[in-house]
Order: C-alpha cells, then sequence, then structure tokens
C-alpha cells in the first residue's frame, strides 16, 4: 500500500493532496497549538490566524507521574503469575515491563523517561548475585576458610559488579531519545565502594578469625554503625558523579555532615520509638502481672508491637523525605539543579495507609502502594535551571560512540535497589 | 474512523540530540506517515518498534535509525488507530487489559501458592535432603548441640551404666532396621522429651527415662526418633522451611521481611504433622524388627494424654504435644498391635 504512495518530498511545501486535513478534535488542536513552534507547519493545519500561544522559557521543569494503581495492578498479577509458572525464570521480563511502566509514566518537563533494558542480560545478572547470595549463606556452615574466600570474593567483586549495575540501569534509561549513562572507570568504583564493603565486613571477618577477641568486635560493630551514613554518602556521591545524561556529567556536591544529620535525627526518632513500646511493654506487663490476666499480656503484646510499627513509620518517613531532599539539592547536571518538596507527613500518610491495606489485603493492594508512593516522591521533584530548558536541551549530544540505537550492549544487569 | 483522530501532534527526537523537533503522525495502511517541516517520511509499521500501550503514557516509535517519536495519546485514538492498522498487543499485554483475565490470573497465583505451600515445597525438599553431604547434616547438627550444651542443659544424671545399657540396646536395634545409618545417641538432663538432630544425633532427656516404666518404652520412642533420623527429618524441615520462607519473600519480600516470616512460622507447625506421622510408622517398623512388643510405645502415649487431659492443658514433649492428632497416633499404635496379635489389655 505505502509502495504506491508518492515518495517523501525533501521539504515541507505544500501538503501531499488532501492528506493533511487541519484536525477538528480540539484535543488534537489544543496540542498543536501548544507545542508547534511558529511556522509553515503550524500556520497549514491549524490555520494562519490561530493566536501565537507566548512560549514559555521553562526555567523550571517539574515532574510528573501518570501511573495509576488499578492499571498496575493487572501488570502486577500478570507478572507474578508468569513469574511463578515459569519458576522465577520471567521475573527478569516482569522487572523490565515494571520499569517500564514506572518510567514511561514519568515525565519531566512533558516528556516522558524510556527504559530499554534487555531482560536476557537482567536473568544473567539475577543468576549471578543468585549465586553469590547462596554462596554467602552457607558458606560459613561449610568451613570458615569458605566464608573467608566468600567475603574476599564479595570484596573484590562487589565494587565492579556495583559499577556494572549501575551502567546498566542507566544506559538502559532515556530521555527526549538520549540515553542516561555511568562512567566505567574501574578504578574509581573500587576507590568509592571497597572501603565501605570492608568496613561493612570488618566485624564478621573479627569473628571469623578472632573469635575470642570480644572488644575487637565490638568495636568493628560500632565502627560500621558508626561510620554508615560516610558509607552511604561515599557510594552515592560515586553514584551521582559517575552518572551522565546524553555528554553532560552529572555532579555531586560533598554532604557528609548534612547525611550525618539525617542518620541522627531518624534514629533518634527510632529509639525513642523502642523506648515507648518498652513503656508500654513494662506498664502492661505490671498491669497484667498484678490481675494475673493472660488477656491483659496478649493486648500489651498487641499494643507494643502496634507502638513499635507506629515508632517505625515514623522513621522511615522522615529518613527517606530527608535524605531525598540531601542528595538531590547537592546533585547537579550542568547548570541544572534539582529541588524536592517532599515532607515526612505526607509520606507517613501514605506509607501508614500503604502498610495498613497492604496487610489488611493479604499484600494484594502492594501495586497500589508502589504506585501511591511513587506518585509522591516523583510530583515532589523538580529541576531547575538559570537558562530556559529548551536552550540547554539544543547544546546537549549523545555521548560519542553511543549513539542511540547503538547503545554499548550490557552483558548482565544487576538490579540493586540502590 | 473519524477525520480528527487520523493526525497526532508528537515530537521527534533523532537520538543524537536532546532537542526535539514537533511532527504530526499518521497511520496509513501498514505505514506510520511522519510530517515533519522538512520531510514527509513513511516507515512501515512491521519495522517501528511500538511500546506497550499505558493508559495515561505517551507512544514511543522507535524508528530504524534510532530516532524516537513521542505520541502523547490522551484520548487513546493513536492506540485506536494503530489497532485499526492491525498492531497486535502481546498475550501477555492482552492478558492484563482484560479484567476477567486477571481475575482468573489471581486465582491460579492463590491455588498455584497453595499447592507448592501443600505439596511443592514437601516434594522438593524431601528430594534435595539426600544431596546434602553427611558431614555438612552433621556440622549443622553439633551446632545445634553446642547451643544447648551452652544452655540450660547440662550432662545426664542417669547412672553410667543404664546409659550404656540403654545406648547398646538401641544402637544394636538401629543396626538391624536402619543399617549403615550414622546416628549417635546423647544423654542430656533435662524434661520429658527427646529430638533428632540433622546428622544422625539423638538426644534424650533424663525426663523421658524417669517418666518411662521401663527401657522398651524408651526403645518405642528411640525408634520414633530414629525414624526422623532415617528420613531426614530435620534436614528435610529446615529445607522446608527455607522454601516457605523463599516463596513467602517472594511474594511480600518487597513489602515487609515481618509479613514474609509469618508463613515461615505456619510451614515449621504444618510439616511437623507429616512427619510424626512417618516418624511412628517407622517406630513401629523399628520394633518390629527387633522383636520389640509395641504395647509399652502406646502406653507411654496413653499415660501421657491422660496427664495432659488432667492438668487441662498440654505439657507432653515436643514430639507430642505440637499435634492436635494424638488420638489418631494412638490409634495406629493399636492397630499395629491388633495386626501382630498381642491384643491390647
Amino acid at each position: 500500500m505505502s509502495v504506491d504512495r508518492p515518495p517523501p518530498r525533501p521539504a515541507y511545501g505544500s501538503p501531499p493532496d488532501g492528506q493533511w486535513d487541519r484536525p477538528a478534535d480540539p484535543a488534537v488542536r489544543a496540542r498543536l497549538a501548544d507545542t508547534l513552534e511558529p511556522g509553515p507547519l503550524r500556520d497549514e493545519l491549524l490555520g494562519a490566524a490561530a493566536p501565537a500561544t507566548p512560549h514559555d522559557p521553562g526555567r523550571i521543569a517539574s515532574f510528573r507521574f501518570t501511573g495509576q494503581g488499578g492499571e498496575y495492578f493487572r501488570i502486577w498479577v500478570v507478572n507474578l503469575l508468569l513469574t511463578l509458572v515459569t519458576l522465577g525464570v520471567y521475573s527478569a521480563w516482569a522487572k523490565v515491563r515494571k520499569t517500564r511502566y514506572f518510567w514511561q509514566n514519568t515525565r519531566l518537563d512533558g516528556h516522558a523517561f524510556d527504559y530499554h533494558g534487555n531482560p536476557v542480560a537482567i536473568l544473567i545478572g539475577r543468576a549471578i548475585a543468585l549465586a553469590l547470595i547462596v554462596a554467602y549463606s552457607i558458606a560459613f556452615d561449610v568451613s570458615r576458610t569458605a566464608g573467608l574466600v566468600v567475603i574476599v570474593v564479595l570484596c573484590v567483586a562487589g565494587p565492579w559488579l556495583f559499577l556494572r549495575a549501575q551502567r546498566f540501569k542507566l544506559v538502559n534509561s532515556s530521555w527526549r531519545g538520549l540515553r542516561f549513562g555511568f562512567d566505567a572507570d574501574a578504578a574509581a568504583a573500587y576507590r568509592a565502594v571497597l572501603p565501605p564493603l570492608v568496613i561493612w565486613f570488618s566485624s564478621t571477618i573479627v569473628a571469623l578469625l578472632a573469635s575470642d577477641r570480644r572488644e575487637l568486635f565490638a568495636l568493628a560493630g560500632a565502627a560500621s554503625m558508626a561510620l554508615f551514613p560516610w558509607m552511604h554518602h561515599r557510594v552515592k556521591a560515586y553514584q551521582h558523579r559517575a552518572a551522565r545524561y546524553g555528554d553532560r556529567s552529572f555532579d555531586f556536591l560533598a554532604a557528609t555532615p548534612a547525611f550525618y544529620g539525617v542518620y541522627f535525627k531518624a534514629a533518634t526518632l527510632a529509639a525513642a520509638g523502642v523506648l515507648l513500646a518498652f513503656a508500654v511493654l513494662g506498664f502492661g506487663a505490671v498491669f497484667s502481672e498484678a490481675r494475673a490476666s493472660a488477656a491483659g499480656f496478649a493486648v500489651t503484646m498487641v499494643l507494643t508491637l502496634i507502638v513499635g510499627v507506629l515508632g517505625y513509620l515514623a522513621a522511615w518517613p522522615y529518613f527517606a523525605a530527608r535524605m531525598q531532599a540531601v542528595v538531590w539539592s547537592h546533585t547537579r547536571l550542568g547548570e541544572v539543579r534539582f529541588a524536592t518538596a517532599v515532607r515526612a507527613g505526607p509520606l507517613l500518610r501514605i506509607a501508614a495507609k500503604n502498610v495498613a491495606l497492604t496487610l489488611f489485603t493479604l499484600g494484594l493492594y502492594w501495586p497500589f502502594a508502589a504506585v501511591a508512593l511513587a506518585r509522591y516522591r516523583v510530583e515532589c521533584m523538580r529541576a531547575e535551571s538559570a537558562q530556559p530548558f529548551a536552550a540547554l536541551a539544543e547544546a546537549v549530544q549523545a555521548a560519542p560512540g553511543l549513539a542511540a540505537g547503538d547503545a554499548a550492549v550490557e552483558v548482565f544487569g544487576l538490579d540493586i535497589g540502590l | 474512523m473519524s477525520e480528527a483522530t487520523t493526525a497526532f501532534a508528537a515530537t521527534r527526537f533523532d537520538g543524537r540530540r536532546a532537542v526535539g523537533e514537533t511532527v504530526v503522525v499518521r497511520v496509513e495502511g501498514d505505514a506510520i506517515a511522519v510530517l515533519s517541516r522538512r520531510a514527509l517520511e513513511r516507515f512501515a509499521l512491521r519495522e517501528v518498534g511500538v511500546s506497550e500501550a499505558f493508559d495515561h503514557a505517551p507512544r514511543m516509535l522507535a524508528l530504524p535509525g534510532g530516532a524516537t517519536i513521542e505520541v502523547p495519546d490522551p484520548q487513546r485514538s493513536f492506540a485506536a488507530a494503530l489497532a485499526a492498522a492491525g498492531v497486535r498487543e502481546s498475550a501477555v499485554v492482552r492478558l492484563q487489559r482484560a479484567w476477567p483475565a486477571v481475575a482468573a490470573a489471581l486465582l491460579s497465583i492463590f491455588g498455584g501458592v497453595a499447592w507448592l505451600y501443600v505439596q511443592g515445597v514437601p516434594l522438593v525438599a524431601s528430594a534435595v535432603a539426600p544431596l546434602i553431604p553427611p558431614s555438612v547434616e552433621r556440622r549443622i547438627g553439633d551446632q545445634v548441640l553446642v547451643a544447648f550444651d551452652g544452655g540450660r542443659f547440662g550432662p545426664s544424671w542417669l547412672a553410667d551404666e543404664r546409659q550404656a545399657r540403654l545406648r547398646a540396646r538401641f544402637l544394636q536395634a538401629a543396626a538391624v532396621s536402619a543399617p549403615g545409618v550414622d546416628v549417635r545417641l546423647e544423654f542430656r538432663a533435662g524434661p520429658v522429651n527427646a529430638f533428632a538432630l540433622p546428622g544422625g544425633t539423638i538426644v534424650l532427656f533424663d525426663g523421658l527415662v524417669h517418666r518411662a516404666k521401663g527401657d522398651d518404652e524408651v526403645l518405642g520412642v528411640l525408634g520414633h526418633e530414629l525414624g526422623h533420623v532415617v528420613h531426614r527429618h530435620s534436614t528435610r524441615q529446615l529445607l522446608q522451611a527455607l522454601g516457605v520462607g523463599s516463596l513467602a519473600t517472594f511474594l511480600w519480600g518487597d513489602v515487609s521481611s515481618i509479613v514474609a516470616n509469618v508463613p515461615w512460622l505456619l510451614g515449621v507447625m504444618r510439616y511437623g504433622r507429616a512427619f510424626e506421622n512417618e516418624a511412628d510408622e517407622y517406630a513401629i517398623a523399628f520394633l518390629r524388627a527387633n522383636g520389640i512388643p509395641v504395647q509399652p510405645l502406646l502406653d507411654f502415649f496413653v499415660d501421657q494424654q491422660e496427664r495432659d487431659a488432667m492438668r487441662g492443658r498440654s505439657e507432653s514433649p515436643e514430639f507430642l504435644s505440637t499435634h492436635p492428632g494424638t488420638e489418631s497416633r494412638s490409634e495406629r499404635l493399636r492397630r499395629a498391635i491388633e495386626q501382630d496379635g498381642n491384643v491390647a489389655r
């Protein structure tokens, strides 16, 4: 059919006879009026008399999320069924379909993100991750040497795997037709990720090599606790500094004290929750002991659990909201800054509703919960720049040697929740 | 299809720069026509990668050569035009579009998980258990025993000759009914109880020896524990708990680790009963093979039940108490005794 049509015309002149009628649908007209720059195409489709809408210079671009719980629920159910039927093999395809749903429903400045991950690569990545997890969990039952070997393997392979995982995620994400990217500098990956890994395993290593040195074990444990915000910051800074959009590098301003502040306040909140839970437990125990009441004891246990869960619920949204704000306010993409208006209060309401309904529906509410959380966290974000975004977009190009269509083929993809 | 829905404003990105170009697209037969300021181009639909249709997301058209066209489709009219042109969604997408199919999928998941829980996990566990090297099993058992000895259970108070006699009789009987099975007997001070650890170690508490009216009753209980060893119940139990745990983590893991751990407990409870029945069967075979009467074991069971009934609550040893089916278990022993021609009292 298309063969019979006239060949493409080299330049826009008069349209092919009668093929491009002026659209009558008001929605289409409105969309065209919004997006068409002044010129012959606009005149042709909207009529020369159509008023020129003032062009928004666009110095603040907002993020929008258009996913719906009911729609994602159906995707989730089918993904779950096929994963179950294929004994987990389909999970890689499910991951791609889920990520596509969330990416394509996330818009920045009116344009959607896209995800291009290859399920086979994800499957291979999952097999590697599973092998490492199984090795780690049984190695200590086999022998001390085996445990040490697995820790060494994890420390040696960890930074490299982390690099590949980040790279896979970003290279397969795009916006405005341009891929994101991640600088594959192995030395930088080891500098950033190896120290946290070693500190993290230090208490396990002490327990393996010198089980009688309790003070060493306590020291290693305390060190990994005290250095956790530092480790988190180090990994996050590496992650954001190595990221690219097209040929532009992201940057991350040092924020170690801010990380410590967030961790300290969240830990204080959590500790207050635990103290309150213990207070309820103690009071209830004394009360039910005095009445010798088994029912009183049961009620006490339930109350303690509720207070504990509430404490956790309050600490988590605070932590998540503050952390998102700190991370993004320190991230730059050239002249573009990011800001987030995420607040602990609304996040707490969403989290409480999500947990309650998910428990109440035996997990069936989970996809609705994921969408609600994503919507709030995405729509709180915005990008700001001194220059109009249209002008910025003019300048950004694909990274050299990495035009769309021939994006580096990643052999395997790891998905780490970082 | 009305005229109004045929042309769609869209943005084309060439894949080399971030700047987009406004174009108008429309579906023409089995091709997509793209009209820009510079040109009118046509691409055969089969060469264009069309993204899955979501309710509120734009459609992404991947053109040959690396360019992308983003078509906002708020009215779903572009989707309708594509469908009219014969662009088929994948079977998976069609499945998830229809609510009845989604409901059927949900029911299948519930059915599948229920089957896995009741049959699948135990099947896999019993198939995998023999593949675990005995040395690993023994090491796990030893770790449990060490943890026990570090706790409140001290060495046995039983006279050495009583220990030696019981051990000799049991090991001799075990060699008859389960030749080649590596089994050890450990005595500990403690309540009316006995249990089998992974790797073939059976722990017998003084309380049980004192409560029993004779060595034959103790041997019956030990036969029951030997059944656990022969069928590798401890290892299978560990594997099943692991399996149910993984299943739960898979289903609910991204919701909460607390929720995911509840079925773990249920798993441990449920599988207990099937194993106790199997161990009872083995105890009967064990006693018969060694010419020891079954009656003493039944007496021990009944005695425990009566004590429980008197107290109004269960204080039975672990291998009796967690399982409400004690009635049917004594029934099985009674039947075995009748078969043997030893008529019960």
